[in-house]
């Protein structure tokens, strides 16, 4: 089956994007498809107000595994199956705990096999580093820690390569992210960059759009 | 969404190297992205050596059946290697036509053994590039009076440095004399003239179309000298494909699956649908299912084990009344 990856460094926003493009989407009750890195899966079940409350806040990089959303592409009459799938947020360097290596491994190799790639990145966060502006998130261990880094660049160059790469600039919601953007479009100029927020649910459309044209 | 199977090996290798803690992240996906282009041209220039060329030839022996096609191949690259070394000692080589028609029916191994081939020809330093430019009718063919030569050009341009394969090439000829797929054909043959080492034309579909097809135009055998006929797969190879297709997604068949899928194929293969029976590709559509409809079946399990997940079992190979 196919599956579009959310992919990017933690705290972007990945796991609300889920959630809230989900109840876009239509969807009421989430079920979710657990897999660890270490080979198991399991299902868990919640309420949409239930996730959002749970899954995405408590402290930084919590997703610790590929936890999928089955979604419904329409195509001609009948309805095509595609995973919406969220991973463990990437982090630079060679992080010393070996399951979180573990985990972003798996990141890694399940994003050589996806259909579509959704890399997130923080606009607010770009727009407040280049504003020499540090205001840590709650929950955040480091204020510049979600800004534009090496790591991103690497993986929009891996995109370039790609047919189904799009780059979502998320928490446009928040001051800083229109300068963010900006900023963003001179680091990319090549990609397409959608203008999103997870918490708002603006840019879902062509986002939306995106993602039926290469499912 | 990786490009070939080398790439694979190395982009596993590379992970491999990141879970160890060898290598940073950003590393990590720098030679992800960088390992398309790691396949430089031959780097010693002159003629492939011969250990290159065994290398690229134990990936096509790889492929399952198809034995009378690879040694065609292996003749054509000792030719090919051949003719290098009598260059280097200044003797007379005559210059290789690498034009080729395909023969044989859907979903048989042509594209896949011409994409093998682009590749070869580039490690062996007759092509430039390795690309292949796939194509049909409606590539080639335009509406109006000049439309078709534009066209033509430029898919032939676009091929240049690799292989331009035109898939059910015969329908070109099919029209009769005003259409505009001659304009076409003759486009053609005369970028064949015109850029002669610069991309290699494969011309692919039926058999018996293809024969048709080659006897319309005088010209065109001698242009063509290689031909290369994909014989339909038999059970015990499409068995084998299956299970091929199931591992690369990291699924293996369990031996009841095996069977049904056997008695399945036997059954098609004896009746009607083996006329239409599209071969390996009817394999990929089984096993596509099948792993859809295992997830559908694990759905509602509280806990799903290793092997598990990666099981595929009978009951997720089935098929609706009437389309055995
Ligand atoms: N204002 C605003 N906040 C957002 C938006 N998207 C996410 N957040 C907040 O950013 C924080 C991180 O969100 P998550 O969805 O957990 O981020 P993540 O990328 O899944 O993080 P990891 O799983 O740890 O990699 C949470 O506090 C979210 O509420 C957005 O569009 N606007
Ligand atoms: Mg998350």
């Amino acid at each position: 089956m196919k599956r579009s990856l959310i992919i990017g460094r933690a705290n972007v926003g990945k796991t609300l994007f889920c959630i809230n493009f989900a109840r876009y989407m239509g969807i009421r009750e989430l079920r979710w498809l657990v897999e660890r890195a270490d080979g198991v899966t399991e299902q868990r079940r919640m309420s949409l107000a239930q996730a959002a409350a749970e899954l995405p806040d408590a402290v930084a990089h919590h997703t610790r595994a590929l936890q999928s959303i089955l979604l419904e592409v329409p195509r001609g009459k009948s309805n095509r199956p595609l995973w919406l799938t969220d991973t463990t947020g990437l982090m630079d360097g060679i992080h010393p705990e070996p399951a979180i290596r573990e985990a972003m491994a798996q990141t890694l190799k399940t994003m050589l096999e996806a259909h579509l790639i959704l890399h997130m990145v923080d606009a607010d966060a770009v727009g407040r580093a280049a504003a020499g502006v540090h205001t840590p998130e709650p929950g955040a261990d480091m204020g510049a820690h979600s800004a534009w880094t090496d790591l991103d660049a690497q993986l929009a160059a891996y995109g370039l390569t790609q047919t189904g790469y799009l780059m979502l600039a998320n928490k446009m919601d928040l001051p800083h992210a229109k300068d963010g953007l900006r900023l963003l479009r001179k680091h990319v100029p090549k990609h397409r960059l959608v203008p999103v927020s997870a918490l708002a649910g603006t840019g879902f459309r062509e986002v939306k759009q995106h993602v039926w044209r290469l499912a | 969404m990786v490009p070939h199977r080398l790439s694979l090996k190395h982009s596993n290798h590379v992970i491999e190297q990141y879970r160890e803690g060898q290598i940073a992240l950003a590393e990590a996906l720098q030679l992800l992205s960088g390992a398309p282009a790691k396949m430089q041209p031959n780097p010693d220039g002159g003629y492939p050596t011969k250990d290159r060329l065994l290398t690229i030839l134990d990936e096509l022996d790889d492929l399952v059946g198809l034995d009378q096609v690879k040694a065609t191949v292996r003749e054509i690259f000792a030719y090919v290697y051949m003719q290098r070394r009598r260059q280097q000692l200044q003797l007379r080589s005559d210059p290789i036509v690498l034009h080729m028609v395909f023969t044989g029916n859907p979903g048989t191994g042509k594209t896949t053994v011409a994409r093998l081939l682009a590749r070869m020809f580039h490690e062996s330093g007759i092509l430039q590039k390795g690309h292949l430019v796939e194509v049909e009718r409606a590539d080639l063919v335009g509406e109006y009076i000049g439309h078709t030569a534009q066209k033509a050009r430029e898919q032939i341009k676009k091929a240049l440095g690799g292989v331009l394969f035109i898939d059910e090439a015969y329908s070109l000829a099919r029209g009769g004399e005003k259409d505009f797929g001659r304009e076409a054909i003759d486009c053609l043959v005369k970028a064949m003239e015109d850029y002669r080492h610069q991309f290699i034309a494969i011309i692919a579909g039926y058999e018996r179309e293809m024969e048709w097809f080659l006897s319309t135009n005088p010209g065109l055998p001698s242009r063509f000298p290689i031909h290369l006929h994909f014989p339909d797969y038999d059970v015990p190879a499409l068995i084998a494909i299956a299970r091929r297709m199931a591992a690369a997604k990291q699924y293996r068949l369990s031996p009841d699956a095996e069977l049904r899928l056997e008695r399945c194929l036997r059954k098609v293969l004896a009746g009607p649908g083996r006329y239409h029976f599209s071969n390996a590709r009817w394999v990929r559509n089984a096993v596509e299912r099948a792993i859809r409809q295992q997830a559908v079946r694990l759905f509602d399990a509280p806990e799903v084990t290793r092997l598990q997940a990666i099981t595929l079992t009978a009951q997720d190979f089935r098929w609706e009344e009437g389309e055995v």
